[in-house]
């Protein structure tokens, strides 16, 4: 049966889609895709806070998400031999990289609700510095833990 | 509601707990992968979860030192004037960020000198 994209029967979108954890996935890089101009914008433009705080929420209940899903599911085995040994390091590297998108949004989350839309101002140069570094940084953790997923 | 009792003001020093506790938690989460890496007997005092291994210990370890070490600082600059520690909490959240980056690196943390 011919694969393809969405008019076949043997549909890829159809097959990404039953597993739980892509969804997951796809739906944080989305989200981190609105939260980077946002974190950007925050000195420039009003009312970014709010959309801001909201975006990060969800990362941080994904993240949850993702991590439980993968405890549940955890104890996957390597059959091919010759990369059993190197998937099994970048798996338990993954798994030790993901804490750092979960702290980083945490803080992230908890320097935004305690400024808020103060966070324009001149005295908090450092903690929108910190929140817009925090997004990015987590955000690379992210396509580093999915590149690794391909290996 | 009673909104008026209260001067609206910004609680910094929530916000530089928070920054600080990120950073020192990222810390401790590198040097107990590094420890966990080397000794026996820690990995199998992690392992909380068979399924996931010595991780599912580090995960939680990691959360309580994040939760810890914020509450502590909340309480040490509560009420005080942090505009000094402001550069200095952000720089060594950065750094703790960009360490932890590196030193989770399989090729570094496994790194290892045999003497023969």
């Amino acid at each position: 049966m011919e694969e393809g994209i969405l008019l076949t029967a043997n549909s890829s979108v159809a097959i990404a889609l039953l597993d739980g954890g892509v969804i997951l996935f796809g739906a944080l890089l989305v989200l981190f895709g609105s939260a980077i101009p946002l974190s950007f914008l925050l000195k420039e433009k009003q009312n970014v806070a709010a959309p801001l705080i909201g975006i990060l929420s969800i990362i941080l209940a994904l993240l949850i998400g993702i991590i439980a899903y993968d405890f549940a599911g955890a104890g996957t085995v390597y059959t091919v031999e010759e990369i059993a040994k190197l998937s099994e390091l970048l798996s338990t590297h993954r798994w030790i990289l993901f804490q750092l998108p979960f702290f980083l949004v945490l803080t992230s989350l908890i320097v935004l609700l305690i400024y808020r839309e103060k966070i324009r101002e001149a005295h908090a140069k450092y903690y929108r510095s910190a929140i817009v570094f925090s997004v990015c940084a987590a955000f690379g953790a992210i396509i580093m833990i999915g590149f690794e997923s391909l290996v | 509601m009673f909104g008026f009792l209260f001067k609206k003001r910004i609680h910094e020093s929530i916000a530089l707990a928070a920054l600080f506790s990120a950073g020192l938690t990222l810390h401790i989460a590198w040097i107990t992968n590094l420890l966990l890496h080397r000794d026996l007997v820690l990995r199998e005092a992690f392992t909380l979860l068979s399924e996931v291994g010595p991780l599912s210990g580090l995960y939680l370890l990691s959360l309580i030192v994040y939760l810890v070490i914020f509450s502590l600082s909340v309480y040490f600059w509560r009420g005080k004037d942090v505009t000094h520690w402001r550069s200095r909490v952000f720089w060594f959240f950065v750094i703790s960020v960009v360490l932890f980056f590196a030193l989770t690196m399989p090729i570094l943390y496994q790194f290892g000198i045999v003497i023969q």
